[in-house]
């Protein structure tokens, strides 16, 4: 599947997109935004849903974020509820604090997004020297078990799941959230090798 | 789509969107531009097309939206920017009822690709979010609001007050749901107000009413506490109006706060009572402490739920180990006289919800079997409901009680025949009187060996024990004449030995304690000689076999609580002299009637029944008292307690008659005297011994006599009891006339004319009756030859009435 190599390589990759992730936010709001280090977790697609239920306490709202090119797949950001409402009262201030996802506060949750999930496949792009093609992002609180069935459904050609658990902090608060990237095993294994060729002196 | 993009097929699409579209290329020139912007903005498509995107809006200026711009361009990433974090990015209106508003965007910056690898362009898609903000705001406002009456719902039950209250409220309006201001004003009853809120000053209570009006104006939400308006909560907001659902909200939050003000008030209220309640009870425990009787209550089944410390040392429980328990455990009782159990009054009471008195004669049984007379009474406690919750038994040692009944039984009797006594001793004194001197005079008259003679000196013989009965008689009465001196008891003892001695015999161990330190008294030696010598007589008696007796003095300090059990005690200092024997003792019976005239347990012919009445009443009129202790088979002990002298005994005149020749005179005398029998007789004598006699039968005769008569009148020789004036009002008058006049008073008793408290007035002088012509002669001559007395200058000579009423 992976050696310990290669997930380190593309632990390293994955943390340079969540680098430029940071400063794109820290410069958006006006206030210092981190995002840890990843934990880096390869999967199988089938195992995606209970992984999902396992790192989230409570299903709760995803941004999704297909990509085409060179490698096709799909990203999804993953919160639970209480998480996204955090989220978004750490951006926007309390005032805005309600106990449901407006349409505002999703607004806010898609730019964020796309700037997480773009920095990451942007570095892949990088990577692989290729120039990808992103979909806008979809806000939907639509998560569930029922969500990642219809996935594996849909994605049957893909298989590979690189599932990334990071924790946001901002404004005092700290928010744990999921980024998964799903792809075929072929563009995975491309991403790899491709990591290793560069990152390996 | 204007310029270039008309011929667009897409354009009615992109139009019927309802979005914005800007299109520029990879230099960020504006290419086209949908007609939707023209709809909400003064903007005109020359102005737009062509220009520079950045030079033409330069809100996009911002590093972030310029790095989105060139990443999309670059790397053909899309952007979006959300419209909270980038308010009015292209300066837009929107119109919302008569006003035109910004307008909030959402932009999503996309790549144009003709070709996979190549941004020719940018489209930047704009859509208006105005609503949607509006309305999340308005949803965040309602929920924080939802929230904060949450809050204040769970947390105003526990402020402590009303400025706790209006903190709670006032700081999660402002501070939580972001209100610009809110106020709570209070007012009727709770007359106290506070008003809080983040961006108005605390306003003091002398600001009420009216209060600063709020600016900016402010919605008021009235508090109404039991359907009275009694404050309002004012809420502050900036620049908009408040919503209907808003609105609701706060008004159920002013509800809430209506029900936190009740809820104050009942907590004051009951706080209130409850203290009242510890007071109460507080007071309830001292005086149930304090309380001399014993008392004890129980539960509707009987059981014991308290008592207090009477009701411990009466039963010989303590609470403790009575609490619970049936009352008829703790409080047994029974007859006194057949020992049969009487019914418990607790459960009478319980059973009949009405107080219940005990019977008579009902002792109560100690824990450790003794047993104590007692009097009670037993309550039911009734509930507001008027069901009996137990009851409350008051009980009391009637033991002292009944003591002092039959004290004060045995002091009215003797007082009663001390009267009847006192009257028969007053006419048997004129009798005695009149016989007395006429054997003399009989005695006189007859020759030496004359047959009648015997019979006169038995006469006179039985009259002069007559005269001993009947001062014994008086004594008792206490209407003897008293001549009270500062006395010490020890030396009268002393002075006494010796007679004693001879008194009792050599069977009988006589044992007298004296007490150096013992402290004078105030009395009349002879009677107090009198006194001792009754009761050593009566000890002696008591030993027919032989004995030990024992006389006693000590000084005593009698007590108020002595004072309170005893009939007729005062407290204060006195000295005893105790008179103990080993002898046969007395019974119950005997002892009650002891101090009773002509009551006496000795032969006939030997008692008179006297003795100790005589004691009893020496001691009253010297104000002591005195009391019998005894037991059959165990002795006697009699106590007289004597009140010990305040003061340095007034000399009086005494008209003893003094052994020795007869003493004439030539003198004129008044006599008054309403008894014909001693009128003449007095007469009669002081013929015999000189004198020039007047007689007058009372005090008025005695005044129109001596309105006649101009020659002096030497001495007024005057009764003191009798019908109309008394002698001493007589004697008053006389002298007014004739102030040289001596008097001289004479009378079978002591009377309040002459005497304080059987004690003669200083300077008068005074014959008793019966006298003969020897102590008459004497008492006559002592009157005339005193220098100076002649009974005028009595301190307040009108009334000279006890004043104490004694």
């Amino acid at each position: 599947m992976i050696d310990a190599h290669g997930q380190d390589v593309l632990n390293e990759v994955i943390n340079i997109g969540f680098g430029e992730a940071a400063d794109a936010l820290s410069e958006l709001i006006d206030s210092k935004v981190l995002l840890s280090v990843p934990e880096l977790a390869i999967l199988d697609l089938k195992e995606l849903s209970a992984f999902v239920q396992r790192q989230i306490s409570e299903w709760g709202v995803y941004i999704a974020q297909d990509f085409d090119g060179q490698i096709n797949g799909r990203t999804l950001l993953v919160y639970s509820e209480e998480g996204s409402l955090d989220l978004v009262t750490a951006l926007l201030g309390e005032e805005l604090r309600t106990v449901r996802l407006t349409e505002v506060a999703k607004a806010t949750l898609q730019e964020l997004g796309n700037i997480i999930l773009g920095s990451c496949m942007s570095v892949f792009g990088d990577l692989l020297d290729a120039r990808l093609r992103y979909t806008i992002p979809q806000v939907s609180v639509e998560c569930s078990t029922d969500y990642f069935t219809h996935l594996i459904a849909e994605s049957a050609e893909l298989g590979r799941v690189i599932a990334v658990k990071s924790t946001l902090e901002v404004s005092d608060r700290q928010i744990e959230g999921l980024v998964v990237v799903v792809l075929s095993f072929t563009d995975f294994e491309t991403i790899v090798k491709r990591a290793k060729e560069q990152w390996t002196p | 789509m204007t310029n270039g993009w008309k011929s667009n097929p897409l354009m009615p699409v992109i139009e019927g969107l309802g979005v914005g579209l800007i299109l520029v290329d990879a230099d960020l020139k504006i290419r086209a531009w949908s007609q939707w912007f023209v709809r909400h903005s003064d903007l005109k498509n020359e102005d737009v097309v062509g220009a520079d995107l950045l030079n033409r809006f330069p809100t996009l200026r911002k590093p972030a939206i310029r790095r989105s711009l060139e990443t999309c361009r670059t790397k053909g990433r899309p952007a979006i920017l959300s419209p909270l974090l980038h308010p009015n990015l292209f300066p837009l209106q929107v119109d919302r009822g008569r006003d035109s508003i910004p307008m909030v965007q959402r932009v999503r910056i996309l790549p144009l690709e003709q070709d996979p690898g190549t941004t020719p362009g940018i489209a930047l898609i704009v859509e208006d979010m105005t609503d949607s903000v509006l309305l999340s705001k308005e949803l965040a406002r309602i929920s924080a609001l939802l929230q904060g009456l949450r809050k204040v719902g769970r947390h105003f039950l526990s402020a402590s007050d009303m400025q706790g209250l209006a903190d709670l409220v006032c700081g999660v309006l402002v501070e939580e749901v972001g209100y610009a201001g809110a106020r709570l004003r209070l007012s009727a009853n709770d007359v106290q107000w506070r008003a809080q809120a983040g961006c108005l000053p605390l306003l003091n209570d002398d600001e009420l009413p009216p209060a600063e009006p709020m600016e900016p104006a402010a919605t008021r939400f009235p508090i109404l506490l039991d359907d009275q308006e009694t404050g309002l909560l004012e809420v502050q907001t900036a620049t908009r109006a408040l919503g209907q659902e808003e609105r609701d909200l706060l008004a159920a939050m002013a509800s809430d706060v209506g029900l936190a003000l009740r809820t104050f008030r009942e907590r004051a209220l009951r706080r209130e009572a409850e203290a009242a309640l510890a007071q109460e009870s507080k007071r309830l425990a001292t005086m149930l402490q304090s309380i001399g009787d014993g008392v004890i209550a129980t539960n509707a089944h009987g059981d014991v739920t308290l008592m207090n410390n009477i009701a411990e040392q009466l039963t010989g429980w303590s609470l403790d180990e009575a609490m619970g328990r049936p009352l008829t455990d703790v409080f047994v009782i029974r007859n006194e006289d057949t020992g049969e159990p009487v019914e418990n009054p607790v459960t009478k009471v319980i059973r009949e919800g009405r107080i219940v008195g005990l019977a008579n004669h009902t002792e109560l049984v100690k824990r450790d079997g003794s047993a104590v007379s007692i009097a009670d009474s037993g309550a039911p406690i009734i509930n507001e409901v008027g069901e009996i919750e137990g009851a409350i038994l008051v009980f009391q040692n009637a033991t002292e009680r009944n003591l002092m009944q039959e004290q004060l039984l045995q002091s009215q009797k003797i007082e009663s025949v001390g009267k009847l006594a006192g009257g028969v001793a007053h006419d048997f004194n004129n009798l005695l009187t009149v016989i007395l001197a006429s054997c003399s005079f009989v005695t006189a008259a007859l020759r030496d060996g004359d047959p009648v003679l015997d019979d006169v000196l038995q006469i006179e013989a039985a009259g002069k024990r007559a005269v001993g009965l009947t001062r014994q008689l008086l004594a008792f009465s206490r209407r003897q004449t008293m001549r009270p001196v500062e006395l010490n008891l020890s030396e009268l003892l002393k002075n006494l030995d010796r007679m004693l001695g001879r008194l009792i015999g050599e069977d009988i161990e006589l044992t007298t304690l004296h007490d150096r330190r013992v402290a004078p008294i105030m009395a009349d030696p002879g009677l107090i000689e009198q006194a001792v010598m009754n009761l050593v007589v009566n000890a002696r008696d008591a030993m027919p076999d032989g004995g030990k007796l024992t006389i006693e003095i000590a000084n005593v300090e009698l007590d108020r609580e002595y004072a309170r059990s005893h009939v007729d005690v005062e407290s204060g200092p006195y000295v005893m002299l105790a008179v103990s024997d080993s002898g046969v003792g007395m019974d119950a019976e005997t002892r009650a009637r002891a101090f009773e005239p002509f009551f006496s347990t000795k032969p006939k012919d030997k008692g008179t029944g006297l003795g100790l009445s005589t004691v009893h009443g020496i001691v009253k009129q010297s104000h002591g008292s005195v009391w019998i202790y005894s037991e059959v088979g165990k002795g006697t002990t009699i106590k007289m307690y004597l009140p010990r002298s305040v003061a340095a005994s007034r000399p009086t005149t005494a008209a003893h008659p003094k052994p020795g020749a007869t003493t004439q005179g030539t003198e004129n005398v008044l006599v008054v005297e309403d008894e014909a029998a001693v009128r003449h007789l007095t007469q009669r004598m002081l013929k015999k011994l000189g004198y020039n006699v007047l007689l007058a039968r009372d005090g008025v005769d005695a005044q129109s006599i001596a309105n006649e008569h101009d020659e002096t009148i030497h001495l007024l020789l005057t009764d003191v009891v009798m019908p109309g004036p008394s002698g001493r009002i007589t004697a008053d008058k006389l002298l007014e006339h004739r102030p040289e006049m001596k008097v001289l008073f004479m009378s079978g008793y002591t009377d309040n004319a002459i005497v304080h408290h059987g004690v003669l007035d200083p300077g008068t002088h005074f014959l008793e009756k019966p006298f003969t012509i020897n102590s008459l002669s004497h008492a006559v001559r002592a009157a005339l030859n005193d220098p100076e007395s002649n009974g005028a200058p009595i301190p307040d000579p009108p009334k000279l009435s006890d004043p104490t009423g004694g």
